[in-house]
């Protein structure tokens, strides 16, 4: 049977070969086809697509909650770098830590009882006087949100109040994730008493509670006497100190998944160095995740410095910050008559950490490779 | 009534789990401790038993100290890879044939992982040193033999000047034809089990390079295939510029077989198919000329017609630059389309070994044969059941010293008691491991 079966073989080849070489193509005319060569076939591109980037921000666009943050956020910077040369430009004369030494009229009012016609009343008696610097003014046109308890501009020192704010909040959450992807990508990728060693000071920062560490470390700065307008330097530098660790823990978890796939091992077989694997392989796999903790972090840091300032440790009076300016409402005279002092500065840290969080979550639904479509 | 609970012989007590445990971190110290030992070249320079042989492996051992016990993975093989020639490794999974590459990578997972005992003797080229422990650079020379000076130049083309103001000439160091800087080389061979990591840096991806199973996870999503290729360039040749290594990138592109490489030199992995995956890395395996490529079952996960087209790939590039392959795969059809020699391995153990033909037509060792037989084939019919030889590979935690296959052997005979058969040489290359050859 096989050999019948090897038999014909040959001859069957042979036939089909011969049927395919007489039905050449040919169109209705009888002319043979326009046979393309290989490189006109492959030089055609039959579609585009978007580069990766351009996806992502696409998928960042699409959702209404992250362009609305987005918009909150270059507001407010625009507010914060751009308000203060628009506001001089409008004939304000007011900066962060100008008094207004003009005098004003103030009225105040006390309840005294007289005996009117054999009749004892209580009469409620203006008294008018001056005073030498204007001093809780109401909003008005020159004052535009009045002015504060020392006679300086509220709207003027909103405005820088909120470049320490927004400085501070990056430069913290840059210094942050340079020290935790440094520090985080080598405890990841060698592991061992490295490893142990980085991990448990994380450990250690991470059981102290940050508040209180916070508020130590600031007294401390009080003592050394520091002056008020570096303060914010050492402001950073604490902050720093004290966050990093969130960012590590997370970075070297992402590396330990990473490093056991086999990119990063072809990458070891073709002889590229160590810290070329880390930091230039690893890394940038990780990016998306990064970024979106920095958006998510910048709201966190804001509220740790508005924190700060508002207990009187952080940026110190005259010099503004949006937490410095909640804390006059202390008082409770200013608390429940001159609103106009802290609710401005409340409303505008509620604004910015909404904006970085709704960036933040935007960006986190962007990058999800899950998500890709 | 409480009745005792009756203890399970696969369970370790606690007291052996404890004796494991303290023999093994005892171990691991010793070969840790051996390992960071400064040493000088001399220490792992050898010599090779045959000069046509690019790669010996002799009596290699590599265990994995777990925590039931010391997993000999790989346990004593000896096989040599002649030079210019495709040399495939074939067994069950399992059994050792992956371990045996990264062995000889160096890849081993320390510090469970260590190679304990044998030799593993690649002939590689290695720089001369001058006395400061330099490297000696070639330079051009022109007829007459008098070295040929140029203008120094800085990184934007400009001539550099010392403080005279006179232009600084410098001697003129030769290139190779792709562009590498030349300095004096040797030929050394090293014996790979003994080298510091270090050194084993100066092989990797230049004299040995590796393509591996899976090409989906292989290259870095978030890097264009173009720049992985040109990162390598620039660690063979660092003198290359940004556009040299670019135009390197696309040249090894066209070489194994990517059509339009200068649009597929900017594609990220993900916008490319499998196979172009596979394409790519055998192109990143090929940027430093290796002498050896060692391919852990390249074709494993594609489909069929994307194999063979790999598969002819790597015979194509072999031949085109003389390198050596050390193929691993488990698909027969494979090894006896491309090797031209055949190492089969079971459970760490070598049981046949010789050229492709004499395996496929004279298969001496019933695991060979069952191997072969369990293959499907067009004759025995749509409705007959596929052969498997009975039976698991055992594990290879305390392994004895004895045939390890009689277990599931068809031919088995009272001959096979004792400890492991000696290498039986059946023609000068064609040897088995069975005791029923023993003459």
């Amino acid at each position: 049977m096989d050999s019948e079966k090897n038999n014909d073989t040959p001859e069957t080849l042979y036939t089909l070969q011969q049927e395919v070489q007489d039905n050449q193509p040919t169109t209705a005319q009888g002319d043979t086809l326009v046979q393309l060569s290989d490189e006109e076939v492959e030089q055609k591109v039959y579609y585009k697509e978007l580069t990766p980037t351009r996806m992502v921000l696409r998928r960042f666009f699409r959702s209404r909650l992250s362009v609305v943050g987005l918009i909150m956020i270059i507001a407010l910077f625009a507010f914060a770098f751009l308000g203060p040369p628009l506001f001089k430009m409008c004939g304000y004369g007011w900066g962060e830590v100008d008094v207004d030494r003009n005098p004003a009229q103030k009225r105040a009012g006390i309840w005294i009882e007289t005996e009117i016609n054999g009749e004892q009343v209580r009469v409620y008696q203006y008294q008018d006087y001056t005073v030498n610097t204007n001093i809780l003014a109401s909003p008005s046109k020159d004052h535009l949100l009045g002015t504060d308890e020392r006679g300086m501009d509220v709207f003027a020192r909103l405005m820088y109040g909120g470049r320490v704010s927004l400085t501070l909040g990056f430069v913290v959450v840059i210094l942050e994730t340079l020290l935790g992807v440094i520090l985080g990508g080598i405890s990841g990728y060698f592991g061992g008493w490295v490893d142990q060693v980085l991990m448990r000071i994380v450990d250690i920062l991470n059981c102290i509670p940050t508040l209180p560490l916070l508020l130590i470390a600031s007294v401390v700065i009080d003592s050394w006497g520091v002056p008020g307008s570096s303060r914010i330097y050492y402001l950073m530098i604490i902050l720093t100190v004290f966050g990093w660790s969130g960012t590590a823990r997370m970075v070297r978890g992402q590396i330990l998944y990473l490093r056991e796939q086999e990119y990063i091992v072809a990458c070891e077989v073709m002889g590229i160095p160590t810290w070329r694997r880390i930091f230039m392989h690893l890394i940038p796999n990780i990016m998306p995740q990064l970024i979106v903790s920095m958006t998510l972090g910048l709201g966190g840091i804001i509220l740790y410095e508005a924190t700060l300032s508002y207990l009187g440790l952080g940026i110190p009076i005259p010099y503004a910050a949006w937490g410095t300016m909640i804390s006059s409402s202390t008082d409770p005279i200013t608390m429940s008559y001159y609103p106009n002092l802290w609710i401005p500065a409340g409303l505008l840290i509620v604004i910015a950490v909404l904006g970085f969080n709704f960036v933040g979550d935007g960006l986190r639904d962007a990058m999800d490779p899950k998500a890709r479509k | 009534m409480k009745t005792k609970r009756e203890k399970n012989p696969n369970i370790l007590s606690l007291k052996e789990s404890r004796t494991i445990l303290r023999s093994n971190l005892a171990e691991m110290k010793k070969y840790e401790k051996a390992k960071r030992k400064k040493v000088t070249p001399e220490y792992f320079t050898t010599q090779l038993q045959d000069e046509n042989n690019i790669l010996e492996v002799e009596n290699l051992h590599t265990y994995f100290y777990t925590d039931s016990g010391v997993s000999k993975a790989v346990n004593g093989i000896t096989f040599s890879v002649p030079k210019d020639s495709i040399v495939g490794l074939v067994g069950e999974s399992g059994c050792g044939k992956s371990v045996t590459s990264l062995s000889i990578m160096q890849l081993v997972q320390a510090p469970q992982g260590q190679v304990t005992n044998g030799e593993i003797r690649f002939a590689t080229r290695d720089f001369v040193l001058d006395d400061k422990g330099k490297r000696i650079p070639i330079y051009v020379t022109d007829e007459e033999g008098n070295v040929v000076y140029a203008d120094k130049l800085d990184k934007k083309g400009n001539p550099v000047k010392d403080k005279n103001g006179n232009i600084v000439r410098v001697p003129v160091q030769a290139r190779a034809e792709d562009g590498i800087p030349l300095y004096e080389m040797k030929e050394v061979t090293y014996d790979i089990a003994k080298m510091p990591t270090e050194d084993m840096y100066r092989i990797r991806g230049k004299d040995i390079s590796m393509i591996f199973q899976e090409p989906m996870t292989s290259l870095n999503p978030v890097f264009t295939v173009g720049y992985q290729i040109e990162e390598v360039v620039h660690l063979i040749n660092p003198l290359a510029t940004k556009k040299e290594a670019h135009e390197r990138a696309i040249e090894m592109l066209s070489r194994v077989g990517i059509p339009m490489p200068e649009t597929i030199v900017n594609y990220y992995p993900h916008q490319l198919s499998g196979g172009m995956r596979q394409r790519v890395m055998i192109a990143i395996a090929l940027v430093g000329n290796p002498k050896l490529i060692i391919a852990d079952e390249p074709t494993t996960a594609l489909d069929v017609t994307i194999q063979s087209q790999i598969l002819h790939l790597i015979k194509e590039v072999q031949q085109q630059c003389h390198a050596s392959v050390v193929l691993i795969t488990h698909d027969l059809g494979v090894v006896a389309e491309t090797c031209d020699y055949v190492v089969v391995m079971y459970a760490g153990k070598i049981v046949e070994k010789g050229t492709v033909y004499e395996i496929f037509d004279n298969p001496l060792h019933p695991y060979t044969k069952g191997i072969q037989k369990a293959k499907p084939t067009f004759d025995t019919g749509v409705d007959a059941d596929l052969y498997s030889i009975p039976g698991v590979v055992p594990n290879p935690i305390n392994i004895p010293d004895e045939c390890l296959f009689k277990d599931r052997c068809g031919e088995r005979c009272a001959c096979c008691e004792g400890t492991y058969p000696e290498e039986i040489k059946v023609t000068a290359t064609h040897s088995v491991f069975c005791h029923k050859y023993k003459k």
